[in-house]
């Protein structure tokens, strides 16, 4: 019975819809680059994240339609969570906001 | 040309209500560096400022490049509903990567039959401005080149959200040259009274990390005025 109940939680991890965590970025913005390196390594290895580096001249009307003003900024399932973050607080959102106490992911320093 | 500083039009606004404003505005990118609008320019736009700073500036008969604002995400500006007696547009141009929306004459009219309580907001927020930007021109035409450039640091930091900090640091990319074309000074004259008003107390920091002291150049220009 045990053994059933494992497999089946394994069956539902593996067929649990992608979130899309998209992180917006600018040109010159020194804290977009150490979030678009962190979130490429925390993303590795998660078959269940979707994610997206864009830069805002690419999706300008998404950066309107979501209220994005600062770089960079993480939106998860179509939701601005945080802007202008750093790498640490990213760490602890997408920590917080996912996976749970599961997720650990190391801050980039 | 209007100076909407702050407005936040967009703020707040439901999912479904973003929608509709987005069929009816247009949305545009501009590189860091680039021109939104120059001088000979038709001034026939209202800019909506999502992302990013503008600064709209004009050049002195010395070539000298004098900064009239520099705009924040949230800030409106433009010059539609002006008239046509209002002089030349200014040089408009982007200091970040930035990201504005805009309306010409026709798409504000549909804007205003869409949204008629967003357009009140934009005219209350339009006679309030007015009478703030009357008495800040009028403060700097009665006060000296020191006096301006604390005022200018003080209205920075509000601006950058330090309303309510004792001391606030001015970002580095702010550079002594930008403070100057603020003041309608020159570099050297503005790095020579940082210098003076740290002594003074009034600004701390080193080189060009500088931090505004808020009492004490309250205090400062209390002094000035007597």
């Amino acid at each position: 019975m045990k053994i059933e109940i494992e497999t089946t939680m394994a069956e539902t991890k593996q067929t649990a819809p992608a979130q899309q965590v998209t992180l917006y970025v600018c040109s010159g913005c020194e804290r977009c680059d150490g979030a678009a390196i962190f979130l490429r390594g925390w993303a590795n290895g998660r078959p269940n994240v979707a994610l997206e580096i864009v830069s805002i001249g690419d999706q300008p009307w998404q950066v309107v339609r979501l209220g994005i003003a600062h770089t960079p900024a993480l939106v998860i399932d179509d939701e601005l969570l945080a802007q202008n973050i750093s790498v640490n607080k990213l760490a602890e959102l997408l920590r917080t906001s996912l996976n749970g106490p599961e997720s650990n992911p190391q801050p980039v320093s | 040309m209007w100076n909407l500083r702050q407005l936040d039009l967009f703020s707040g606004l439901k999912p479904a209500t973003m929608e509709q404003v987005l069929r009816i505005v247009s949305v545009r990118h501009i590189e860091r560096g680039e021109y939104l609008f120059r001088p000979g320019d038709p001034c026939n736009r209202l800019y909506f400022l999502h992302h990013g700073r503008v600064k709209t500036h004009v050049y002195s008969k010395q070539g000298q490049e004098k900064i009239m604002h520099i705009f924040y995400s949230g800030d409106a500006f433009g010059g539609l509903l002006l008239g046509t007696t209002h002089g030349e547009v200014p040089w408009a141009q982007a200091m970040d990567d930035v990201i504005v929306s805009y309306m010409d004459e026709n798409a504000f009219k549909r804007f205003m039959q869409a949204f008629p309580d967003l357009c009140m907001n934009i005219f209350r927020y339009m006679a309030d401005h007015h009478a703030d930007d009357m008495r800040r021109m009028e403060r700097f035409i009665h006060t000296d080149a020191r006096s301006r450039l604390v005022h200018t640091l003080l209205d920075l930091g509000d601006k950058l959200g330090h309303a309510e900090a004792e001391s606030f640091e001015i970002a580095p990319s702010y550079t002594h040259e930008e403070l100057a074309n603020m003041i309608g000074v020159v570099r050297s004259t503005v790095s020579e009274m940082i210098g003076q008003l740290r002594i003074e107390g009034v600004l701390g920091g080193q080189g060009r990390h500088l931090v505004v002291h808020r009492r004490a150049a309250e205090r400062f220009l209390l002094n000035e005025e007597r």
